[in-house]
């Protein structure tokens, strides 16, 4: 078979590879969304909004981050703070149950 | 000699997978026909041209299944060549004032779409987002975005094409599935006639040599 021939086949069979929607409303949609988007076209404060929203989100979180390990940071000091306090305390710790005192210095 | 279907199917099938490529062909020819001279596409299109947005819906309804098709030959995917078909309608119709009266509408939104998907592959490419879709792009396919007349020659057609080299493969696919001539392939891509003919051989020598249980090889 000679090359053109060949093609020539190939065309005719591979013309059944040409896309079929799985979606049957896939050309109603597209239409609908094509007539939205060419009625109803983004104006300048939306497209502004498109791009603020992330700008904004990115910034939130980072504040949101910034905020929690501030706190966590502070807490970690402040505990270290106490226990370091109570151990060079030379304070004795006493308890009394029933009138009877019970020291926890040695 | 068996035909392809034959080899596959066996010949109880062959008259009704030659209707069937028949009715194909008949089809293909008219979706050709369509786009060289149509009155009410040209009223349509001077239509949106006043800003009649409404009239667009005619070249929308009449190209969408073939945009959607180039688009998915492209890509590989019906999400993606669905949102490009309307990213092409889109921007077609934005910039419809740029248009030619009396020129078809076909090419030029054809060459729109395809400009669209060879921008997602090279953005794939570039990075790396879909490493399955780069290196197995056939694998996507499922069988249900096949027709359902013989799947299995269509899929044994389908994998060959896929396995070309990128821009032999949607050359390939815009010349054999879309039955596009060099000539529009070339005002679609942007390449010459003159590359487009060398991609065409490279994959047609390729094509040969992977389907040659189903066509014969080159040596018969």
């Amino acid at each position: 078979m000679s090359d053109d021939r060949f093609l020539e086949r190939l065309r005719d069979d591979a013309a059944r590879l040409r896309f079929e929607p799985r979606d049957a409303f896939l050309w109603t949609r597209l239409r609908a969304r094509v007539r939205e988007r060419i009625e109803h076209p983004t104006n300048v404060p939306q497209m502004l909004a498109r791009w603020l929203r992330p700008v904004t989100a990115f910034f939130l979180v980072l504040a949101v981050g910034a905020a929690l390990g501030i706190t966590w940071v502070e807490r970690a000091h402040e505990s270290s703070y106490v226990s370091e306090a109570m151990i060079n305390s030379s304070t004795p710790v006493e308890i009394t149950l029933d009138g009877d005192t019970f020291s926890l210095a040695e | 000699m068996q035909s392809a279907a034959e080899v596959l199917e066996g010949p109880s099938l062959g008259p009704l997978l030659s209707l069937g490529r028949l009715m194909l062909a008949v089809q293909s020819k008219d979706d050709r026909t369509q786009t060289e001279a149509d009155p009410i596409e040209q009223q349509a299109i001077a239509a949106v041209k006043k800003g009649d947005a409404g009239s667009y819906d005619y070249l929308v309804s009449k190209y969408m299944k073939r945009v959607v098709s180039i688009a998915w030959g492209i890509v590989r995917n019906a999400d993606d060549a669905e949102d490009l078909a309307q990213e092409a309608f889109v921007k077609a119709f934005q910039t419809i004032e740029r248009f030619k009266p009396g020129e078809p509408f076909g090419p030029w939104i054809y060459r729109i779409v395809t400009n669209l998907a060879l921008d997602v592959l090279k953005h794939r490419q570039r990075f790396r987002h879909e490493e399955l879709t780069d290196s197995h792009p056939a694998e996507r396919a499922t069988s249900a975005d096949l027709p359902a007349v013989s799947n299995e020659l269509a899929r044994r057609i389908d994998a060959a094409i896929e396995s070309l080299p990128e821009m032999q493969r949607v050359v390939a696919r815009l010349y054999l599935v879309e039955y596009f001539d060099h000539g529009e392939i070339a005002a679609m891509t942007g390449l010459t006639e003159g590359t487009v003919r060398s991609h065409l051989s490279l994959a047609r020598a390729k094509l040969r040599d992977r389907l040659s249980d189903l066509y014969g090889g080159s040596h018969e």
